[in-house]
């Protein structure tokens, strides 16, 4: 019998919708956006039937087309105009014009609290995805590709088309302003 | 010489973020440790985000989908199969 017989396409959104958009939404900015990559994943799903053998579940499957929606949302967003505006302006704001110590009033300040304890508070992931939006586009894919879908740096840099000290660069970036920003509104709230 | 293991907070920074994810060369090794046995502030700045980024996993989302978006999307998705 032909695998694809066995998806239950006609179920999809009853039965995988809320889930697809839970963990789409965890990716990307916003609720439209989180929707249509949702319905595109059923539209390929369905397009690509012939290719779905039955050795994953309908579900893993369906998940793994959604991932590569998501992946290519983050390819899209990285604008090559964007990679290719490597200044120093992100730095200096933190390190002042030599770069040798910090600036006064952006210094990294005490936290008050166990670094050995676990994150549990809500608030904070929705804090996070609120620092993570406000960086540059290309800065947020890198890090949502490594630490969100954990990717490898070498397939990041193919998938983006960017050079390996330019990850670095745009890591380091997005780590830096995510520190403050969380530190700012999680922190010192 | 002495410039070579005096590095800037700004260079520690950024090896502190690439030694999050790779292996460091070891000059870049040595350079950073040193770094971070008279800055205190470079030193707050590697527990923080390392700390950040331990817990930095995905946190189960309980947002669902409405019901008016979930009918559009069922609609679209069976005018679809029911072209083929
Ligand atoms: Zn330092």
């Amino acid at each position: 019998m032909d695998a694809s017989r066995k998806l239950n396409a006609s179920s999809w959104v009853d039965n995988y919708s809320d889930i697809l958009y839970g963990y789409v939404l965890a990716r990307v900015n916003n609720a439209a956006q989180a929707e249509d990559i949702v319905q595109e994943t059923f539209l390929s799903a369905w397009r690509a039937r012939d290719t779905y053998n039955a050795t994953a579940s309908e579900k893993t499957w369906l998940f793994a087309i959604c991932k590569n929606k998501i992946i290519d949302y983050y390819r899209k967003a990285s604008t090559s105009k964007e990679i290719l505006a490597v200044d120093d302006e992100a730095e200096d704001y933190f390190f002042g014009d030599d770069g040798r110590h910090w600036n006064e009033n952006k210094k990294p300040q005490r936290w008050n609290l166990d670094y050995n304890k676990n994150i549990e508070n809500k608030e904070f992931y929705s804090i996070l995805k609120k620092c993570k939006n406000k960086l540059k586009e290309v800065q947020q894919s890198v890090f949502a590709m490594k630490y969100l879908e954990d990717i490898d740096t070498q397939e990041i840099c193919e998938t983006l088309g960017i050079s390996v000290q330019n990850y670095w660069v745009l890591m380091h970036r997005a780590k830096i302003q995510l520190r403050t920003c969380l530190e700012k509104n999680w922190i010192n709230a | 010489m002495a410039n070579w293991f005096n590095i800037s907070c700004k260079k520690a920074t950024f090896l502190i973020s690439k030694k999050q994810e790779s292996k460091l060369a070891i000059g870049e090794s040595l350079q950073l440790f040193i770094h971070l046995l008279i800055c205190d502030v470079c030193k707050l700045f590697k527990t923080q985000t390392n700390y950040l980024l331990h817990n930095i996993k995905i946190h189960q989302q309980t947002e669902r989908l409405n019901e008016a978006a979930k009918e559009k999307m069922a609609t679209v998705v069976k005018d679809e199969i029911s072209k083929s």
